[in-house]
This record gives structure tokens, sequence and C-alpha cells, in this order.
């Protein structure tokens, strides 16, 4: 009743109303999750022929079977699964703090072009640019960074939309705090380190949580440069065209639970810090 | 002896000592190699590759390939492109409701914590998954399939997705159901920020919802709002749905986006990217147009608002 405080009677009833539909997207979204739970416990004719009923027996054996039977291009499924932690966790932590210290360092230091760098990245992201992906790929490859463990190093970023998050946050960080610090004997590193950086605690995991989801969830990118070092996303696609010849849906779906869980508790426990940290501005720069 | 050393320090905020080098060096190094190697350098080869065929000689045929295959009404990049602006548009016009959405949860309707969470599994569930249950949903054996093959007198239940008639539209459903809350990490944030006592400044004038929208929410979050507007524009030719997923562009469902993805996928062992590379500028100096006409439309019209 809280939320009423104040409000007119018509305002009330157009919040009951948006709710009302807010309730019945939400019940949809809420039930994907439903039917991947009870899917991944049925069998593979029962979400053949009615995908909706709920299965008479529940089959927890269909987690079993996911270790036993779900490989891609000899890749088991506890490979896949260290791959999706090592290109997801790792490039996701590569990238995050490349670009903080990136946009750290261009904000509080002047250097050559030091100025240029915002402008730069406000033309990169408003200046689209289509079709290079095949010049990327021939690169990539000659560089033999496809199926390549190292190709995670292609995390390391500076220019990108994470940079306009950093430079707000820095910009509006007292130089004071660093000042204090260099008083106290500490030099560049250790400030940026153990004064500064720490400070940019909140938007860092806001940042992180995303581009690790993103990563974690995807399939295309991987499906182009890691074939042979499938992540779990990949090797669920793959596994999912092959379905026809192996007719185990229930071992697929299970798959995709496994996928999902890890990412929804992450979201759950974190929610308030995505959802408030970030916010970006004006494109005058 | 203290207040002497923080001078020094103030001083010395500008000057090239050896660590204070070595740490710019340290910070910028790898992003500026990075930016040189993979955006400047895999771009201009990519217009390189553009005006080369597959020996590396000079040539205009991905040029005239593309206007060619154009100009034919059922060519796969005449269907991508027509499919692209039709998804472009619907995004276009539902881009204020998205908006709302985060305009409602910031307005506290009853259950918005609840809503805040669950309008994030969208982005949380895995992709594949949500297809395998919408393709399902609307399938052959669905009772939506069967309505519409009822309702149209069809005297068969059709296959929603693997029909060209229909799977168009039940794709822009799927983008449609998936993507109602919109950005919800950028509107978050942005609301987050609005002073609560211009809000309440209004309330006090008697201001009802929508004048308090449209006349105080949005020129405060008007840099946000002209930022993604210019984005959306950005992305005019990137706009898709789950096609890839759902039909792979069969059934006349392509999308450019679709058809460069599955160009790239198809092509990794020949490397013969020439003519995705010669599409890819053609739309380049489209979207580059169409981006900076919005981007001095927004600084023409509107100003940023400082709070």
């Amino acid at each position: 009743m809280k939320a009423f405080k104040r409000k007119s009677p018509a305002e009330i009833a157009l919040h009951l109303f948006v709710s009302v539909i807010f309730a019945v997207v939400s019940a949809s979204y809420v039930y994907i999750l439903f039917w991947m739970l009870k899917s991944s416990l049925s069998t593979h004719t029962e979400i053949v022929m009615n995908p909706f009923s709920f299965p008479k027996e529940l089959k927890w054996s269909n987690f079993k079977d996911l270790v036993r039977y779900f490989n891609i291009n000899g890749n088991t499924f506890w490979n896949m699964l260290f791959n999706s932690v090592w290109f997801s966790v790792l490039g996701a932590l590569l990238q995050q703090f490349t670009t903080a210290t990136f946009a750290y360092c261009s904000t509080k230091y002047k250097f050559f072009g030091s100025k240029l760098i915002y402008p730069t990245i406000l033309v990169i992201m408003t200046l689209p640019i289509y079709g290079s992906e095949g010049a990327k790929y021939r690169l990539i490859s000659q560089l033999g960074l496809v199926d390549s463990y190292a190709h995670v190093l292609l995390s390391i970023a500076g220019f990108t939309a994470s940079y306009l998050y950093y430079n707000a946050f820095f910009k509006n960080l007292s130089w004071g705090y660093a000042e204090a610090a260099m008083i106290d004997g500490a030099n560049d590193f250790k400030i940026y380190t153990r004064v500064m950086f720490p400070q940019a605690t909140p938007i860092f995991t806001a940042l992180f949580l995303t581009t690790w989801l993103t990563s974690w969830n995807s399939y295309q990118s991987a499906l182009v440069y890691l074939p042979n070092l499938p992540t779990l996303p990949v090797g669920i696609y793959q596994f999912n065209q092959e379905m026809i010849y192996r007719a185990r849906m229930d071992v697929l779906i299970a798959a995709c639970l496994v996928v999902t869980i890890p990412a929804l508790i992450l979201f759950i426990i974190f929610n308030k810090t995505l959802t408030t940290n970030l916010s970006v501005g004006g494109l005058k720069g | 002896m203290i207040a002497a050393k923080s001078k020094n320090i103030r001083e010395g905020h500008n000057k090239n000592s050896k660590t204070r080098t070595l740490f710019i060096i340290c910070c910028i190094t790898l992003p500026i190699i990075q930016f040189l190697v993979f955006y400047v350098y895999t771009n201009a080869s990519s217009v390189v590759l553009a005006f080369t065929d597959t020996k590396g000689n000079f040539t205009f045929d991905n040029f005239a390939r593309f206007f060619k295959e154009f100009s034919m009404k059922t060519s796969s990049i005449r269907i991508a492109f027509k499919n692209t602006l039709l998804t472009f548009s619907i995004l276009f016009i539902t881009f204020p409701f998205k908006t709302l959405v985060s305009y409602f949860l910031y307005k506290k309707i009853p259950g918005y914590r609840v809503y805040r969470i669950l309008f994030f599994l969208p982005m949380v569930i895995f992709s594949i998954c949500t297809t395998l249950m919408y393709t399902r949903i609307v399938g052959v054996n669905s009772f939506i399939a069967k309505g519409i093959g009822e309702w149209l007198n069809l005297g068969y239940t059709p296959d929603l997705l693997g029909d060209s008639r229909f799977a168009n539209t039940f794709i822009i459903i799927h983008l449609l159901w998936l993507g109602f809350p919109g950005d919800l990490i950028i509107w978050g944030g942005t609301f987050a920020r609005i002073p609560e006592d211009m809000l309440e400044a209004g309330r006090v004038d008697g201001t009802n919802w929508w004048k308090e929208f449209t006349r105080i929410v949005v020129p405060l979050i008007w840099p946000t709002l002209a930022l993604k507007m210019v984005l959306l524009f950005c992305t005019v030719f990137s706009a898709s749905g789950a096609v890839f997923l759902l039909t792979r562009g069969a059934y006349g469902t392509m999308t450019l986006q679709a058809w460069q993805y599955i160009q790239l996928l198809d092509n990794t062992s020949t490397t013969a990217y020439n003519y995705l590379s010669a599409v890819g500028l053609i739309l380049s100096v489209v979207a580059i147009a169409i981006s900076l006409t919005i981007r001095n439309i927004t600084d023409k019209y509107f100003s940023d608002v400082e709070y």
C-alpha cells in the first residue's frame, strides 16, 4: 500500500493495469524456466509427443546421461564446461580490467592523444561498420587464434562502450584520494590498484557480470572461432543440430538447464548491482 | 613538511616521472594495440577485400554482384534487406514502449521488485532453450497453429515457422515477446539518477503521470534517450530476430545480420569473404549517413540537461 501513497485514483488504476500486463509477461518468462525444468526430467518421447504435459515419472537420469552422452567432436561435457568457464570468466575479467585501467589512465593522466580517446570511442560507437567479420576471421586465423585457448586474449579491450561508464566514474572521483596515498609514499601502480580501482568495484562488478552473462550464453562467435574447443552453448547448438540422429531431446534440455542455472543464481544475487550502477550520458563528449 | 610534500605532489601531477611514464605505458599499450589491429587494420583490410577477388586482383565485381542480386526480387539479399527494415521499424516503434516499461518499474508499480528480476530472464535463459520452447508453442501440433489453420480455412494445420506466409510474423512475435522489457540495465541506472525533488515539485503542481513523464522525466533522461536513439539507428542493418536459430533464414525470413553470419560460418574453410566485405561496405556507407543525420537532429533540436 506504500506505493499508492499520494497517488490519484486514475494513477492507481493505471499502475494496476500496467502491473497486470507485466504479470502476464513475467509469468510467460517464468514458464520458460518451468518448461525447461520439467522437460529436463521427461523422456524424449514425452517431449516430442506432448511438449507441455508433465512427465509421468521424473527422469533424473537425464543429468547422468548428459555427462555420458553429451559429446561434441570428442569433447565431453566437462571439457565444454571448462571451455565455457575459461572463455567467459577470463574473457570478461580481461575485457573489464583493461578497459577500466585504460579509462582511469586517460581520465586522470595527461599524455599524447589522451584527449582523443573519448571522442574516438563515441565515433566508433555511433559510426556503424558492417561486413568486417570476414577480414577479422582471416586475421585471427593467421594469428593462430582459431581453436586456441589463447583466443581469450582477444578480450583485451579499451575502446568499448564500457569505457564510457568507467570514464564517467573516474572523472567524478576526487584526485584527493591519490594525493593522500602519494603523501604516504604510494606510486601510481599502488594508487590505482589499492586506492582508485577498489572504489570502482560496484561498476566493475556490474559490467563484468553483463559481459560474462553475454559470453556465457553466446554460441555465435564461439561457433565460428572455436569449433573444436566448444563451449557449452556451442555444444548445445551442435547437439541440437544432430538431434535428428540422436533423438535425445531430454538430454538437450537438461544441458540448457545446466547452462542457465549459474547465470540465474548470479543474476539473483547481483540483481541490484546490475540495475542501479549503469547509466550512459550524452553524445557531445 | 606534509604540506610541502603535498604541494610537490600536486605540482608533479603532470610531470613525467619514470614510474608514471611506465604506469601510463602499461595502462594504454594493450588497448591501443588491440584497437589498431582489430579495429583499424581489420576494417581497412575489409575495404581492400571488398575491392578484390579471391586471388587478390582489383575488381568491382563484388559490388556489381550486389546490385545485380539486389535488383532480383527473390534474391536472398533483397529479402534480407526487406526483412531487416521491417524488423527495424518494429524496434523503432516499440522503443518508446520499452522506455515506459522501465519508467513504470521506477515508479514502483505493484510488484515492481518481482518484475525487475523476472524481466531479466530472457537475458539469463539460454537462447536455444527459449527457441526450442517457442518452436513447440507455434509448432504444427500446437493449438495456435491449429487455430490459425481453422481461422483461415486452410484445411490443414500450417507449420508457422516453416511456411513463408507466417514465418516472418512469428519471428517478430518471438522478438517482441522476449524484447518486451527493453534495456533494463541502462534505463534502471538512468531513472535511478533522477532527483526525487524534481518529481515532487511536479506533483505539488498537480501534474499527472503523462505530463510528469513527457515534461519532467524525458528532458532529464534526454542524454541517454538521444544516445540510445542514435545507437538504434546505427544498428539499423543489424535489426533481426532469432532468425538463425528459428529458421536459419529459410521461408523468406532472412535478415542482413543472419545473412552475414551465415556467410561467415559457411566460408571458414575457404575464407572467401570478398562479397561479404563489399556488402558490408555498402551497408556501412548508408548506415553512417543515417547515423550522422540522426545525431545532427538530436543535437540541433534538443540539448543535454545537467542535474
